[in-house]
């Protein structure tokens, strides 16, 4: 009971002196397991195009294993379902039913718009890391939708597969969730915005549950996803992450 | 007599399906309706061809367990208009079926008319952890580029036929094994109408990026064929190929083989735009005795994609917002002096219509095969298609 109390306290106080102790990259690596899961997520997400004059929805779920490991499988729209993508380290395949084909993705593809949003490939699928294709300090502190936030400023490395100049995020101290998101160019212009809402507890964790990306110089654009279900964790297996399990996964 | 396989299909479904009453059974069902209507001429003032086209296609899926799969899909067409009218034995030839079962019925036809449903695929499987065997009618698609599949030798198609892109099946039995995760192994054997087996081995694994692929086997008891192909990327661009070589199975000592060969590149910018270009060998093209409409109909073999030794594809593709997309492609024939242009344009009006926009224009020599003379023949064909999923 008593070596209980002081394993404990000597926890709490561990705990206590890596947060103060925490600098930005570590912030940043916590708020991408956070949103990843150490090991692995399964989610069931819906995502909606918006323009000035439509709108379209498309439902899919995922499946993730560390950065290195992904599956993606359309569910709606009619025309699309079935489709799936998978990722496995830097490769990417499409497979498509309707013509019975798997298809290898080139790399030009990760910059793409993946199904017509304003999410690209590499948003979707992780080619690239927050964590450790980029350099990372805090250059301020914000306060997002009432959350107190540490601005934390992105430099991509030198040789990192990475489109973008510079990214700021918004991660709040509590939680570590990135409220908020700016993507810069070479030139320092700002191309996207992404937001972060309606937080609460999903697969046991207290994370958003809506997210909208903003492209900056398109009035009335912009892509909002919602997780309809996460979980985190649950054992997958690598053989999950498969060209075979791509043609039956459902 | 060709047609045993379907009700042994038929019927296991049925009973595994009413006895297999379990939670993890379940049947589905999509599809697609369309209507197209179609006008060619050779020049728009004189006369026009024009005919409609309703089509259904429905696709079932039966998920009995973990292990099992079937799936029955079919295409319903109702054909009217001139060219049933005009071309003495259209109406059988939409009612042949080039596979070992004969599964398409004209169910009613008359002079200006022709109602037909085929089942295109109608198959059972069962996988297991890195091991998956199917049955039945199937499609079997070894292609790595994006026009000319030198490899896909057990389906053969023509890529101007662009309202059929599921393509037909083919009457087989196929073992798929995988070694890892990025690599199959299959086996697969076929029987056409003319009870002809086609079978071969193929070997997909990725290595440096690339997924390269080797097969071997027989073409329609007529030819060993080999053959080799890839799926990579330079720099940023998708760079695919197929090399097939067959060799006639008489007197293989002899005779002379045949050659063919396909590579393209593929390239997508930030902005959507994509690019694409194909080049396609043949050392013996196929001489075509009809002109254009051997180039529209299809080719029975995949000895017969190539009407001149040499063949060149180019096309651009950009979408103009998520729903509007906008298309350009060309083929260049140089021993024809012949081209060909596709435009398109496709619209998605609701969640899940599509409105496209469709030309095919021709225009090559064709030497008569009688008098031996040269003429230049042109032709067009415009196709506004509407089409709902479901």
């Amino acid at each position: 009971m008593c070596v209980k109390t002081i394993i404990t306290s000597i926890l709490i106080l561990l705990a206590g002196i890596s947060t103060s102790a925490q600098d930005a990259r570590e912030i940043i690596k916590m708020s991408d397991e956070k949103m990843q899961g150490e090991k692995t997520s399964q989610s069931t997400m819906t995502m909606t195009i918006v323009r000035p004059t439509w709108e379209r929805v498309i439902t899919f779920k995922n499946w993730t294993m560390g950065r290195d490991y992904s599956l993606v499988l359309i569910t709606a729209p009619a025309r699309d379902k079935g489709q799936t993508f998978l990722k496995r380290e830097n490769e990417m395949w499409n497979w498509n039913p309707t013509i019975n084909r798997l298809i290898k993705l080139p790399p030009s593809m990760m910059s793409q718009g993946w199904m017509g949003s304003d999410f690209s490939n590499d948003d979707l699928l992780k080619e690239s890391s927050i964590v450790v294709d980029y350099t990372h300090s805090i250059i301020g502190e914000d306060e997002i939708d009432g959350w107190d936030c540490y601005k934390i400023e992105l430099i991509p490395l030198e040789d990192a597969a990475v489109v973008w100049g510079r990214v700021l995020k918004w991660i709040s101290k509590e939680e570590h969730l990135q409220m908020k998101s700016e993507y810069y160019d070479e030139d320092d212009y700002l191309i996207k915005t992404e937001l972060a809402y309606d937080i609460k507890t999903m697969g046991g964790r207290v994370i958003p549950s809506k997210f909208e990306l903003i492209p900056e110089e398109e009035d009335g654009h912009k892509t909002v996803v919602v997780m309809d279900e996460i979980i985190f964790n649950n054992p997958i297996p690598e053989s999950f992450f498969s060209q075979q399990n791509m043609k039956k996964v459902r | 007599m060709r047609r045993p396989f379907i009700y042994i299909v038929l019927l296991v479904l049925f009973v595994h399906g009413i006895s297999a009453q379990d939670d993890v059974s379940s049947f589905e069902l999509n599809g697609y309706l369309t209507n197209m209507q179609s006008v060619m001429y050779s020049n728009p003032s004189e006369d026009w061809i024009i005919d409609n086209l309703f089509h259904n296609r429905l696709n079932f899926f039966y998920y009995g367990g973990e292990h099992f799969t079937g799936s029955l899909k079919l295409r319903n067409r109702l054909i009217y208009g001139e060219t049933i009218k005009l071309v003495p034995g259209y109406a059988d030839a939409i009612e042949e079926d080039m596979g070992w079962m004969d599964l398409s019925y004209n169910l009613l036809s008359g002079n200006s008319y022709v109602l037909n449903t085929m089942i295109d695929r109608v198959w059972l499987q069962y996988s297991t952890d890195g091991f998956v065997a199917t049955a039945g009618r199937q499609r079997i698609n070894w292609g790595q580029t994006f026009v000319w599949n030198v490899n896909d030798i057990f389906n053969a198609y023509s890529y101007f036929d662009f309202d059929y892109e599921e393509r037909p099946g083919s009457d087989a039995i196929r073992l798929q094994l995988y070694p890892n995760y990025t690599s199959t192994i299959e086996l697969a054997a076929k029987l056409d109408s003319a009870n002809k087996l086609t079978a071969a081995a193929l070997y997909r694994f990725n290595v440096f990026s690339y997924d390269i692929q080797f097969l071997a086997g027989v073409l329609q008891e007529e030819d060993y064929v080999g053959g080799l192909g890839w799926s990579g990327n330079l720099g940023g661009a998708g760079f695919r190929g197929e090399a097939s070589y067959f060799h006639p199975m008489k007197n293989p000592g002899d005779t002379s083989g045949m050659f063919m060969f396909s590579a393209g590149i593929d390239y997508i910018f930030p902005n959507t735009l994509m690019l694409q270009g194909e080049y396609l060998y043949s050392s013996n093209p196929f001489s075509s005795a009809f002109g254009f409409i051997d180039f529209y109909s299809g080719p029975l073999t995949v000895k017969q994609l190539a009407f001149t030794k040499h063949t060149i594809f180019a096309s651009v593709s950009y979408q103009v917002t998520p729903l509007f997309t906008a298309s350009l492609g060309g083929m260049y024939f140089p021993d024809m002096k012949g081209y060909f242009i596709g435009p398109s344009l496709t619209y998605n009006v609701l969640n899940n219509v599509d409105l496209s926009f469709f030309m095919q224009y021709f225009n090559a020599e064709n030497e008569d095969p009688l008098t031996g003379q040269i003429t230049r023949q042109q032709i067009s064909l415009l196709f506004l298609r509407l089409k709902w999923s479901f």
